[in-house]
């Protein structure tokens, strides 16, 4: 890869984590989010969750 | 550190995700392989898991019938037929189309000579008309196999090769990881949705799965039989190429309505070359393939249909031509449907979320 690329791959990787990591997390996206039950919705991180949804 | 609504813990996490999928994004030109490996490797994975299912429910050979265990069984009977398809129905397709390249010189003045016969002389610019299509598709066509032939013969041929054969083996392993951890990473891709998207999201997944296994999987198993039934009836009609117009025939049959007409084209034109008599027994039998189709294999694989009209299907079929050509007469019914799914889930959503 030239030094050229290189630099507009490590620019545009600034503006896409930025612009991509604050737009995902004002939308609510989680990636630490390990509740993995999403079909069965009944395990303990889900029901916390559902509460706190409710509330 | 104690914030509200843990933003730092969600944050940090987000920034380097998305860096590396820009990353990914800018360098996708260079990349290309790679995803068309992963791609290929997940639709293959997508098509075998009915064959998972049917293989974990039937294995009575083994105490426990786990998932693993039937997809080990299903991956090895996928390679066996992929290798078997390599070594038998390749190089019949390879050596038919070499000889329709070879024997089209000969095949195109017997057409047009035929039709000089049978359209009078009343009807001369129509005749012009049709020679002149003949003519220029037949040039085309040569111009292409011969641009293919010119890549086949030289160097660079073996530099493709050697990649197509990495990305080729790698889509095969891939293929197998998919297939044994699909609820993980389906798991994986439902839990990157906001909490709050979830719902939604696993009920219109849900949704979209079963279209899709009726619209493409369904299709696909059909378009195989299909293709089949004609390649074994064109060989007992004593047709030349009879497994190359078996697959166009299969897979044009892909299309709605107007495919097992696309399919029949070339044929019953090889066949009119022979003989006109001939000609109408490879339209009769197309006919009668499509017949059995329509009644006996189609209801039976692809249960009840999409719920969309004819008339839209129809539409859609044609403007997705104009749009996109071939594959957009292929990909238009299905990308209508998932289009028509996602939408009326998220205003049906939208509603409730405003009662």
């Amino acid at each position: 890869m030239s030094n050229k690329t290189m630099g507009a791959v490590a620019k545009g990787m600034l503006i896409g984590a930025v612009a991509g990591g604050s737009i995902a997390y004002i939308s609510g996206m989680d990636i630490t989010c390990k509740c993995r039950c999403v079909r069965k919705k009944f395990c303990v991180i889900c029901k916390n969750m559902r509460k706190i949804m409710s509330r | 550190m104690k914030d509200a609504g843990g933003f730092s813990r969600k944050i940090i996490p987000l920034i380097p995700f998305f860096a590396i999928l820009t990353v990914l994004f800018l360098l996708r030109k260079k990349l290309a392989g790679v995803y068309i490996s992963v791609a290929a490797a997940a639709f293959l994975a997508y098509m075998l898991d009915p064959v998972v299912k049917f293989v974990q429910k039937h294995m009575n050979f083994v105490r426990k019938k786990t998932r693993e265990k039937a997809v080990a069984v299903t991956f090895i009977i996928f390679v066996l037929a992929l290798v078997g398809v390599t070594a038998f129905v390749v190089p019949i397709i390879v050596s038919n189309v070499i000889e329709i390249v070879e024997k089209a010189d000969e095949i195109v003045p017997k057409i047009t000579a035929y039709l000089q016969k049978i359209i009078s002389d009343e009807h001369y610019e129509i005749k012009q008309k049709l020679i002149e299509i003949i003519n220029s598709a037949e040039e085309k066509a040569t111009a292409k196999i011969n641009e293919v032939y010119n890549i086949a013969t030289s160097f660079s041929l073996y530099e493709k090769l050697s990649e197509a054969i990495v990305g080729i083996i790698t889509a095969i392993v891939l293929t197998y990881y998919f297939m044994r951890d699909k609820t993980h990473i389906l798991n994986g891709v439902f839990g990157l949705f906001p909490y709050r998207w979830r719902d939604f999201v696993t009920e219109t997944a849900d949704e979209l799965g079963m279209i899709s296994a009726k619209f493409v999987q369904g299709q696909i198993f059909v378009s195989l039989i299909i293709g089949s039934l004609e390649t074994v009836g064109l060989l007992l009609l004593g047709m030349p190429y009879s497994a190359f117009f078996g697959i166009i025939g299969g897979f044009s049959n892909l299309i709605p309505y107007f495919g097992p007409f696309i399919g029949a084209v070339l044929p019953v034109i090889t066949a009119l070359g022979i003989s006109p008599v001939k000609a109408l027994w490879v339209l009769a039998l197309f006919l009668i393939v499509q017949q059995i189709d329509n009644h006996f294999i189609s209801p039976k694989i692809i249960e009840g249909n999409l719920g969309i009209h004819p008339m839209v299907v129809i539409i859609v079929i044609f403007a997705g031509q104009e749009l996109f050509g071939v594959w957009g007469l292929i990909v238009a019914v299905p990308v209508y449907a998932t289009v028509k799914c996602i939408l009326s889930k998220f205003i049906k959503n939208l509603s409730i979320n405003l009662h």
